[in-house]
C-alpha cells in the first residue's frame, strides 16, 4: 500500500509534503513529484499539506487519478527518459535532488499556467 | 548490574547490552550524560534473545528491532490497534481516532493534522512561551519546586487549555480538570496495559466518574463554541469533524479534545527536565546556547521515548523477524530499544544532545498511526525546556527530598518527583 501523487501537482509543486515526509520519499521529477512506494510508510502526513489536494491513498483513489498508481511507481522502476537506468529505492530524495524528467504519462499532460495553481499556505 | 551482558542479549543483532562498567559503548568525545546507564536500566526487562520473541508472561510477541517494528507500525493491513475490542474502550474513547482504522482512520488523521500541524504549533509557540515563562518564574520565586508536578504537567494542561480557548485563568477549571484528569491517567494506563481492565473495576468506575465531572465543567464551553466560534482549537474541530461523521456532536468534540491536555509531552518533558539536573554542563550548554534547545528534545524523544510499549494485535498470519504470527496473537513494539539501533544512530545507548538524528526515531510512533501532535509536542517541549532555562541561573536536584525520582509507567514512562532547587 502507499500514497500516491496525481495530475493536480503537475505544474504547481509546491513541495510541502517533501518538508513534511518523515522518510523522504517524495521525489521530484520536471512538472510533478512522486512517491515511492516501497519508500513510503502510509502515515499520510503529506495528504493535508498539499494545497492542491494532490495526494490519496491508493485505495481512495478518485477513478480519474487511477492511472498514476501505477505512474508513481513507473518513474522508480522504468527507465526515464534521458536516464541509464532505473531510479529504484534511493533511501531518500534529498541526497536526489530534482530529476527534471517526468514519466511519459506525466510529460503528455497539457501545460498549466501557473495562476491555476493554488497559492501554497492558503 | 554486568547481569546485563547475558549471552542472549548478545546474541540480539540489534541490541547491545548496557555496559555499566566501561565507557564501551560511548566513544564521543563528549563526556558521557549521567542518565546513559540509568534510563537504559529501565527497559533491560524487554531484551531478548532475538529481536522478535515470544514472552510466556505477557502472551505475546515482543518486538525491540527499528526495522520489525517499524514493518509492524506501517503495515496496517496486518497489524493494528485492539483499542477498540478492550472493556470500556468506547466508554473512555467515545469516536476518537485510536477507535478508527481503514479510510474514516485516515480521513480523522488527516483533519487532526490539518489542525494540529506545523503552521498551528508554531502559532502557539509565543504563548506558550508566555505561560511557561510565567509559571516558571512563580516557581523560581520560591526557591524549590516539584518539576514534574508543578511545572511539567501543570504547564502541558495550561498550554492545551489555552489552545483549546479555555480560560487558564479560570482558577475552579483548573482545579476540577487536573485533579480529575489524574484520575483518568490511571485507567487510561490500566485499559492499554495486558489484555486492559474491566470497566466495572475501581479503576475504571472513579475514571467514568472523573470523565462525567470533566465534562460537566467542560461541555457547557464546548456548546458555546459551537453557536459562536472563535479563534481557537475548539471552535475549528466543530468546523472540521463533520468531514469524517456527518452527525459531529459534542460528545465527539470533547473526544477530540483529551489528547490536548494529557499526551506525551508530559513524559518526554519531566524526563528532559530530570536529565537537565542531572547534567549540570548540557544544561550550561543549553542555557548559553538556546538554539540547541530543539535538538536537545529531538534527542530526549529519541533517547527517552516516553511512549514505550505500542501494542498491535496480528490480522493475518504472517512471518517477521524469522517469526511465525498468527492472526489474534498481542504484540508490543519497544520503542526505546527500536531507537537505539547501532545501523541508525551512532552510539545509540548514549545520550548526546548535540547529535545529528541519522533515522527516523519512533518516538512518535510510525505509519499510518505517526502522532497527530508531534509539532504540537515538539514546540511545547522547547518552550518548556527554554523557560525554566532563561528564568534560573541553575536548578538541580534537591539532596535534601525525602522522596527520590524514580521511572516508572509501562505506556507513557517517565520519572518523578523531581524535587528541585531553582535559582534565579
Amino acid at each position: 500500500m502507499t500514497y500516491v501523487v496525481t495530475e493536480t501537482c503537475v505544474d504547481c509543486v509546491h513541495r510541502s509534503c517533501v518538508k513534511e515526509c518523515p522518510v523522504d520519499c517524495i521525489y521530484e521529477g520536471a512538472r510533478s513529484l512522486y512517491i515511492q512506494p516501497e519508500e513510503c510508510i502510509n502515515c499520510g502526513a503529506c495528504v493535508p499539506v498539499c494545497p492542491e489536494e494532490a495526494i490519496y491513498f491508493e485505495e481512495d483513489l478518485p477513478e480519474s487519478s487511477l492511472p498514476h498508481l501505477n505512474d508513481n511507481e513507473d518513474f522508480f522502476t522504468q527507465t526515464l527518459p534521458g536516464r541509464s537506468e532505473p531510479l529504484g529505492s534511493p533511501g531518500g530524495a534529498a541526497p536526489v535532488g530534482r530529476l527534471g524528467v517526468d514519466t511519459p504519462m506525466v510529460a503528455s499532460i497539457p501545460h498549466r499556467a501557473a495562476t491555476l495553481c493554488t497559492e501554497a499556505g492558503e | 548490574m554486568s547481569d546485563y551482558r547475558t549471552d542472549a542479549i548478545h546474541a540480539n543483532q540489534h541490541e547491545r547490552p548496557f555496559d555499566m562498567t566501561t565507557d564501551a559503548t560511548v566513544d564521543t568525545p563528549r563526556a558521557r550524560c549521567p542518565i546513559d546507564d540509568e534510563v537504559g536500566a529501565t527497559f533491560h526487562q524487554w531484551l531478548g534473545d532475538r529481536s522478535v520473541y515470544w514472552s510466556d508472561g505477557r502472551d505475546a510477541w515482543i518486538v525491540t528491532g527499528y526495522a520489525e517494528s517499524a514493518r509492524i507500525l506501517e503495515e496496517s493491513d496486518t497489524f493494528w490497534r485492539d483499542i477498540p475490542q478492550r472493556d470500556g474502550a468506547s466508554e473512555f474513547w467515545g469516536r476518537h481516532l485510536l477507535m478508527m482504522e481503514g479510510r474514516d482512520h485516515r480521513k480523522m488523521h488527516a483533519v487532526h493534522m490539518q489542525l494540529t500541524g506545523e503552521k498551528f504549533a508554531e502559532n502557539i509557540r509565543a504563548r506558550a512561551r508566555q505561560l511557561a515563562r510565567d509559571l516558571a518564574a512563580r516557581l523560581v520565586k520560591q526557591g524549590r519546586a516539584e518539576l514534574a508536578a508543578d511545572y511539567v504537567d501543570t504547564i502541558v494542561f495550561m498550554i492545551g487549555c489555552d489552545f483549546l480557548g479555555f480560560d487558564v485563568n479560570d482558577q475552579s477549571l483548573m482545579d476540577v480538570m487536573l485533579a480529575q484528569m489524574k484520575i483518568r491517567a490511571k485507567w487510561k494506563e490500566a485499559l492499554h496495559a495486558g489484555s486492559g481492565i474491566p470497566l466495572n473495576s475501581k479503576i475504571a468506575q472513579d475514571g467514568q466518574a472523573a470523565l462525567a465531572k470533566m465534562a460537566s465543567v467542560l461541555m457547557p464551553i464546548i456548546l458555546k463554541r459551537r453557536d459562536n466560534p472563535r479563534d481557537d482549537l475548539l471552535s475549528a474541530i466543530w468546523k472540521k469533524g463533520p468531514s469524517v461523521y456527518a452527525d459531529w456532536n459534542e460528545r465527539d468534540v470533547l473526544s477530540t479534545i483529551w489528547s490536548s491536555f494529557d499526551n506525551e509531552t508530559k513524559p518526554l518533558s519531566r524526563g528532559l527536565m530530570y536529565t537537565l539536573c542531572r547534567d549540570q554542563p548540557l544544561q550550561a550548554r543549553l542555557r548559553g546556547n538556546p538554539s540547541i534547545v530543539p535538538g536537545f528534545v529531538e534527542e530526549g524523544l529519541r533517547f527517552l521515548t516516553p511512549f514505550r510499549t505500542i501494542r498491535r494485535t496480528v490480522k493475518k498470519d504472517v512471518e517477521i523477524g524469522g517469526q511465525k504470527m498468527r492472526a489474534g496473537d498481542g504484540i508490543y513494539v519497544i520503542t526505546p530499544l527500536a531507537n537505539r539501533d547501532e545501523q541508525k544512530w551512532a552510539c545509540p545507548y548514549a545520550f548526546d544532545a548535540e547529535r545529528e538524528q541519522t533515522a527516523t526515531h519512533l518516538a512518535f510512533g510510525y505509519g499510518p498511526g505517526y502522532c497527530v501532535g508531534r509539532y504540537v509536542g515538539r514546540v511545547e517541549a522547547e518552550e518548556i525546556v527554554g523557560a525554566i532555562l532563561a528564568e534560573t541561573s541553575n536548578f538541580r536536584l534537591d539532596p535534601a527530598a525525602a522522596v527520590k525520582p524514580e521511572w516508572a509507567g509501562e505506556m507513557y514512562h517517565s520519572v518523578t518527583p523531581i524535587h528541585a532547587i531553582l535559582q534565579k
